[in-house]
């Protein structure tokens, strides 16, 4: 194809921003990965320093290192918690453009080819508005997040941030639903191929 | 229409969105949102829910092992100890016959122990198994159901994403529910060997050998698969000891594998990108249907349908086991159309309360009481001699202690409810190690198989249905195996001490 369409670019364009949104969201899972082993780390040390036999063998060692703060780290449960919220609602948006949602495809498959299109359709549409539903409802709860000026319980994070951070993943992904349904209807109306098959490609 | 009616008129309408290719998430999700609109009269009920439950779900914590287990799994796949694996299995056992093959299903095994999802364990091996299959003259059929049953090896031994869910859905010990699925992981692989065995002896021509190898090549090629040996035992027993929870050993797990993939030069960053990738796609399918199941089971709870079905049987005052054997083939039945997540998701909500009214004696209150005594005993407390021969006759007979023995013994806490306590983990355990066999069975019997797609999809010149009539040596060796557990419960339950 020596022109690409303005539907396929910015489908493209979408999967760019999916798979960038993907890649940060991975690093910060890796980031809590980094956060549960190292608070590991630290309860299994502090467990050794507070140990009779850290105390008889060297305790100025012992001390001074437990008052450095060598410990679990604080609040690390919450940070799990945020942090993979966010992973979770920031991965959904790749999700839905390769569209590797669970499907049956066993009864469909068998229909005429223009009924499959058609349920492909509503299918499509069915997950737009069920995203649109809980990304608006998610934005709704951040605000009475935000006004109620709830914290988290050690950290005292403010949690609308952790809401806010989740419904950004949410309303890209209700955003990415609707363009499905966009680029399925320019399909079924002719248009060449947008949404190549991705359950193929990368497995 | 009353509640119950309306709860049970939802599953039609769900399994029909789920036929009509409707996201499986969604339809429940639907389904529940639509339900509760229905119940309650208005919209603002579930509208109120969606405010906060979306984040909560995202945020659980004992759910954030999920993501972390996927990359774990995507890190090791990255990691060329897919490779060490098959090479280390096939220098042991490639020279038999149907050698290479046995080879595929041992390879598999090691890769479930530091993998907890059954298609990532076949997509894995598969890039590596399905070639050397090819090169020593094994149907393309019969190599693609050997790789797609031996990745369902992936889901049953620890640690497992399924089995995860099931622990949280039914309030138990994931470190347990782990355990005890490993004899019954081991008693797969034996039985997938035989089938391999069965196969190539019914159909001579299907079974190239390669040249046996010397001893000291297999230790060298053993020796590297050491790093899969250590994340097992690190991730595994350090949750079953109690060294960290489950999440955390999951953490841990996505460390050492990513550690491993990192120095074997596979993490670049394309490599990490398709890690993160493959990590995102499966998490967040898994995660908008555990959002759609929790939707759907709390409209139906709020139905009164499952606690009217629990009560309808326990009037009918079925035999226990009869229940669980149906239950088991509903499963088999559901595998067709439904991936073995949702299905769990779904029905063990409903089931779960049935099974928790039925009579399971595992454990008899005589039983208890002998445990429990052996205990004081070996605690050394002084105890009466003549008191002694009284109660160790009564226990000999296997009789309970009475009241006052109990109490001159000083063994407190052994009532009922304990008792309870201990047979509700067992029939837990029991249940749960055999809903995850016939689950698995769905993913590599037609129509829907996703094994066998993804194992299909990596060589398009394999006849599928030539994969279908090889896979049924490998899912009638699931079924003997569920059959071998129903009838000796020991073999999942004999790692439990009273």
């Amino acid at each position: 194809m020596s022109s690409k369409s303005a539907a396929l670019r910015f489908h493209n364009l979408l999967l760019l921003i999916a798979r960038r949104l993907t890649f940060a969201s991975g690093v910060v899972l890796l980031g809590v990965v980094a956060v549960t082993c190292l608070s590991i780390l630290g309860r299994s040390l502090s467990g050794f320093l507070t140990s009779p036999f850290a105390d008889t063998n060297f305790p100025t060692v012992a001390n001074t290192l437990l008052a450095l703060g060598i410990g679990p780290i604080r609040g690390d449960y919450e940070l799990v918690e945020a942090g993979v919220a966010f992973c979770i609602a920031a991965f959904l948006p790749y999700c839905i453009l390769t569209q590797s949602h669970a499907i049956v495809s066993v009864v469909t498959e068998r229909l005429r080819p223009a009924t499959q299109q058609a349920l492909k359709l509503l299918a499509d549409l069915l997950l737009a508005i069920g995203f649109t539903i809980i990304a608006i409802q998610l934005v709704s709860g951040t605000i009475s997040k935000f006004l109620a000026g709830q914290t988290t319980f050690l950290l005292e994070l403010p949690v609308w941030t952790a809401y806010a951070l989740c419904s950004a993943g949410l309303m890209t992904s209700a955003i990415c639903a609707w363009w499905l349904v966009i680029a399925r209807l320019l399909e079924t109306f002719g248009h060449d191929p947008i949404m190549a098959d991705f359950r193929e490609v990368d497995t | 229409m009353s509640d119950v009616a309306i709860g049970i008129a939802a599953f039609p309408v769900m399994l029909a969105l789920i036929l009509s290719r409707v996201p499986i998430g969604l339809a429940m999700f639907g389904t529940g949102f639509l339900g509760l609109v229905l119940i309650t009269g208005d919209f603002s009920l579930p509208l109120a829910r969606l405010k906060n439950e979306t984040y909560t779900t995202f945020s659980n914590y004992s759910l954030s092992i999920i993501p972390m287990f996927l990359l774990m799994g995507n890190f090791a796949a990255q990691g060329g100890m897919s490779q060490a694996l098959f090479k280390a299995a096939q220098s042991w056992i490639g020279h038999r016959r149907g050698g290479v093959a046995m080879a595929t299903i041992g390879a598999c095994a090691g890769f479930g122990a530091i993998c907890g999802s059954s298609l990532a364990t076949a997509a894995t091996m598969g890039r590596v198994a399905l070639p050397e299959l090819k090169r020593y003259g094994y149907p393309p059929g019969f190599s693609a159901a050997t790789i797609a049953a031996g990745g369902t090896l992936g889901i049953l031994i620890p640690p497992s994403l399924v089995l995860v869910i099931y622990a949280i859905l039914t309030e138990q010990n994931i470190a347990k529910l782990f355990v005890a699925a490993i004899v019954p992981g081991l008693i797969a692989v034996v039985g997938f060997t035989l089938a391999v065995a069965i196969y190539v002896r019914v159909n001579p021509e299907a079974s190239g050998t390669q040249p046996r190898i010397a001893y000291a090549e297999r230790m060298k090629s053993l020796a590297k698969v050491w790093p899969v040996v250590t994340v097992f035992a690190l991730v595994v027993g350090g949750i079953y000891a109690g060294w960290f929870t489950p999440t955390e050993g999951a953490a841990v797990g996505a460390l050492a594998t990513g550690i491993i993939a990192w120095r074997s030069g596979g993490l670049d960053r394309r490599g990490l990108s398709s890690c993160f990738n493959a990590t995102a796609r499966t998490s967040a399918m898994i995660f908008f249907i555990i959002l759609g199941a929790a939707f759907f089971n709390g409209f139906l709870a709020l139905t009164g349908a499952p606690q009217q079905l629990a009560a309808w049987i326990e009037l009918r005052d079925l035999n226990p086991y009869l229940v669980i054997v149906c239950l088991l083939i509903m499963y088999l039945l559901l595998g067709c159309v439904m991936d073995s997540l949702s299905m769990i998701l779904l029905t063990i909500p409903i089931f779960w309360p049935i099974l928790l009214g039925m009579d399971f004696a595992f454990v008899t209150m005589a039983e208890l009481h002998a445990a429990r005594f052996e205990d004081v005993v070996a605690s050394g407390v002084k105890i009466a001699p003549d008191f002694l021969d009284q109660v160790q006759a009564t226990i000999a007979a296997g009789a309970e202690l009475t009241r006052e023995q109990l109490r001159e013994l000083g063994m407190r806490g052994v009532n009922d409810f304990a008792l309870e306590r201990i047979n509700t983990e067992r029939l837990a355990i029991w249940f749960g190690i055999m809903v995850l066999i016939v689950v698995e069975v769905g993913l590599v019997t037609p129509p829907i198989g996703m094994n066998i797609f993804i194992v299909g999809a990596m060589d398009r010149t394999i006849p599928v249905i030539g994969i279908y009539k090889a896979i049924w040596y490998f899912v009638a060796s699931d079924l003997i195996r569920v059959v071998l557990l129903f009838a000796f419960p020991v073999l999942t339950l004999g790692f439990l001490s009273l």
